[in-house]
């Protein structure tokens, strides 16, 4: 049987335009998302790097304060005065406002440079 | 898939999926060039999906598909009377657009399900199977969508006359 949609169908030729034009404007398009794509790749994997490094030193901090607390008992005393347990444990608190104040640095310089690099990023 | 590969294979493409979705949006031009746009892109970034034992034609369908019905949900709000959605055409394309006026008007007026079914089956030239794969149905399914939509289209375009 002669199916006349099909020949409708078939002579439906509408002007689409110059293919080269169009296909030109999608590679551009397509150039723009590789760069795009490769930026988003390339925060990744700093973003883990530095996370690697927080990680590590955290790690390393935690152990050492560990090991210097076990191994000076004395450092935390039982039942002090203000003053004078500030003064015993002097030490123990420099460290772990060195290992704070470690951490927070690496906490921001992870969060701002992300930041600074999308900002100066070439990708229009 | 390599870009080389993909631009290779949507240069192939690209024409009949832009008439696909011209059609499919009744001859709205713009609609449907933002719509084969978006398509495109969708497929390049999912190209890594892409197995090369199926049709790359079905497989960018599916994706054209699913653009489409998201842009017709997105759109749902504002979506006009079906008469008054129909293009008014530039001069350039004035022949062209006059020429497939009735066909487009036609287009318009059928449930979107056979619409979609039709225009695979006659444009895209897919099979049954391969429409039930873009549109999510089952064969029993779309071979009801595709039998309406023909003697609901046949109509139409008889009545257009």
């Amino acid at each position: 049987m002669k199916d006349d949609l099909k020949e409708t169908f078939d002579s439906y030729r509408p002007d689409m335009g110059d293919d080269k034009e169009y296909m030109q404007c999608l590679q551009e398009k397509m150039a723009a998302l590789e760069m795009v794509k490769r930026y988003a790749e390339e925060q990744r994997r700093l973003y883990r790097r530095r996370m690697v490094i927080a990680f590590t030193v955290g790690t390393v901090l935690g152990i050492g304060l560990t090991i210097y607390i076990l191994l000076h008992p004395f450092a935390v005393a039982a039942n002090p005065s203000r003053l004078t347990w500030f003064i015993y444990n002097s030490r123990f608190l420099l460290s772990a406002l060195t290992v704070a104040a470690v951490s927070i640095s690496i906490a921001v310089l992870c969060t701002l440079q992300p930041l600074k690099k999308a900002y100066s990023s070439p990708v229009r | 898939m390599t870009q080389e590969r993909f631009i290779e294979l949507v240069k192939e493409e690209q024409e009949v999926l832009r008439r696909f979705l011209l059609a499919l949006c009744s001859g709205r031009r713009e609609e449907a060039e933002d719509l084969a746009q978006e398509t495109l892109v969708k497929a390049w970034l999912a190209s890594e999906q892409y197995v090369e034992r199926y049709r790359f034609n079905t497989w960018l369908c599916k994706i054209a598909y699913r653009t489409y019905v998201d842009h017709l949900r997105r759109n749902s709000h504002q979506s006009l009377p079906l008469d008054e959605n129909l293009p008014l055409p530039s001069p350039d394309m004035a022949d062209g657009a006059f020429r497939y006026e009735r066909l487009h008007r036609a287009i318009s007026q059928l449930p979107q399900k056979e619409r979609t079914a039709v225009l695979l089956y006659y444009l895209e030239e897919q099979s049954i199977k391969e429409i039930a794969t873009i549109t999510g149905s089952n064969v029993l399914a779309v071979k009801q969508q595709l039998k309406r939509g023909r003697e609901h289209l046949r109509n139409l375009l008889k009545d257009e006359r």
